[in-house]
């Protein structure tokens, strides 16, 4: 069982789930709906986009559709593309919307029919060619999201995956943490926030998550109830992409005692640690090496990975 | 290069430590993503420096009076989209691309300064980035002195027509 899978509210927002089949967006989607959000992106299958669009329409939503994405594997178009090797995360072909029903159209959506305007394009593989976004427009898309200032100064310092863990940083950064400000499982439907923080204690994080978290709640109390039950769980971060999320206690920031371990990632291929962490019942943290426990006995060791991509900073974390 | 461009390199890099090369041409057979470098790099210092816009936005004035070459026009074109003037640096854009009509990076940057604005302007970006190499022959074969907006809607309008464009051409160049 996937605790930490799919949620379908009582009422509020349901429709968004039920029409796309996933809760991916919701928070988000309702922070617009709500007003907190002033501009989102989404990415709708082109057969659903005419109940999408009416969707949006019922909860006073403006949406604009900018293209289509039909998504490639990266060893595909390596050698015949100019520009393909810079490509990382989003790896797709652009359409021309209506062109193709099995493509994806990305669409912007919000309160306010003129910020439709300053969505951004993504870099996407056209006729043999990358055309990749302004770095102006990528540098300045946070502020049209509506994220903190500091929280756009500081990624734009600290995203670099081949040098950083962003999270480890912010960690750093933090005095406490705030459970407002916990983004580990914004891509597993829950948190309160949809951007990256400077710190788990950054103010303006917890003033936007916490007038959200009020809206919500007013809407669809159980989603609240739900989602604070998680985001308060002990994690295990390795970095953006490994995080584990615990059923059990901290003793101290570099011990823990558990029953139960979720990898909390979409990309399962990434998930290298359960085997060793479902043997044991406590961990201890020692820099980038990891002891794991039976209860007194030491069954397993992990070796935090530093070099290339994505370093691997660990550190355990429970928000409150 | 005439001897105010060269003044004007020196003053660009006094103020922003970068070095304002004479723009070079990226013609699609060289199959390289982007021949300009300077928008990404005057992005970010402005980001870091947020300052140095005010000061650029001043000396750009006294620059155009001095220099119309296609490498001011187009830094120009930059200060303006990153001050999100789009407008302006639409203008500034359009005279890139009639000054070097085959240089692609002229026509992408024109492509975004209309990509921000209205939805008619927003069609017609797409419409660039969705059919460069098309654009960059039909605008010379036509022989079109002025780049504007109803020129780049007759170049689609007649690509379209001929179901020359992305949309009716896309499956070639999509592996499924």
């Amino acid at each position: 069982m996937r605790e930490f899978g799919p949620f379908y509210p009582k009422s509020f927002c349901r429709d968004f789930i039920e029409l796309k089949g996933n809760s991916l967006q919701l928070v988000m989607y309702m922070a617009t709906v709500l007003g907190f959000k002033p501009l989102m992106d989404d990415w709708v299958e082109e057969r659903q986009l005419k109940a999408f669009t009416k969707l949006c329409r019922n909860y006073g939503l403006h949406l604009k559709v900018d293209c289509s994405f039909k998504s490639v594997k990266k060893e595909v178009i390596e050698d015949e593309v100019v520009g393909g090797e810079g490509l990382t995360s989003t790896v797709c072909y652009g359409l021309p919307k209506g062109v193709d029903a099995k493509a994806r159209a990305h669409v912007f959506i919000s309160k306010d029919k003129n910020l439709l305007k300053r969505g951004m394009w993504y870099s996407l593989i056209i006729r043999n060619r990358v055309v990749w976004s302004p770095r102006h427009d990528i540098l300045n898309y946070g502020f049209t999201l509506g994220y903190p200032g500091c929280c756009i100064k500081f990624f734009r310092k600290y995203n670099d995956w081949c040098t950083y863990s962003y999270l480890y940083q912010a960690y750093k950064n933090s005095k406490r943490y705030s459970y407002l400000c916990n983004p580990l499982l914004k891509d597993d439907y829950y948190s309160y926030i949809y951007h990256m923080p400077c710190s788990f204690d950054c103010k303006e994080t917890i003033k936007q998550a916490g007038k959200l978290r009020q809206g919500i709640i007013k809407m669809a109390p159980e989603f609240v109830k739900a989602m604070d039950i998680r985001i308060k769980s002990p994690f295990l971060v390795f970095y953006e992409k490994k995080i584990y999320a615990f059923k059990g206690r901290l003793v101290n920031n570099k011990e823990l005692i558990y029953s139960k371990v979720h990898f909390v990632n979409a990309e399962e291929e990434r998930n290298s640690y359960m085997q060793k962490l479902v043997k044991g019942n406590r961990l201890k943290l020692d820099g980038g090496r990891i002891d794991i426990y039976n209860n007194n006995d030491k069954v397993e060791i992990i070796d935090a990975s530093v070099g290339g991509f994505a370093p691997e900073f660990p550190f355990l974390i429970k928000f409150s | 290069m005439t001897q105010n461009l060269v003044l004007i390199q020196k003053e660009f890099e006094k103020w922003t430590l970068l070095p304002l090369i004479k723009r070079k041409t990226n013609k699609l057979e060289d199959k390289i993503y982007r021949e300009d470098r300077l928008f990404i790099y005057l992005s970010n210092k402005i980001f870091d420096y947020p300052r140095l816009l005010i000061v650029l936005k001043k000396r750009i004035k006294i620059w155009l009076k001095l220099d119309n070459s296609e490498t001011l026009l187009a830094l120009v074109g930059y200060i303006y989209y990153i001050d999100n003037n789009f407008l302006k640096a639409e203008n500034y854009f359009s005279k890139c691309v009639e000054k070097v009509p085959m240089n692609l990076d002229n026509w992408v940057d024109l492509a975004f300064s209309l990509y921000h604005q209205g939805f008619r302007k927003n069609k017609v970006a797409k419409n660039i980035l969705f059919n460069l190499g098309l654009f960059i022959k039909k605008f010379k074969t036509l022989n079109c002195k002025k780049c504007n907006l109803s020129v780049l809607e007759k170049i689609y309008k007649d690509l379209k027509s001929k179901r020359k464009d992305y949309a009716h051409n896309w499956r070639k160049y999509v592996t499924d």
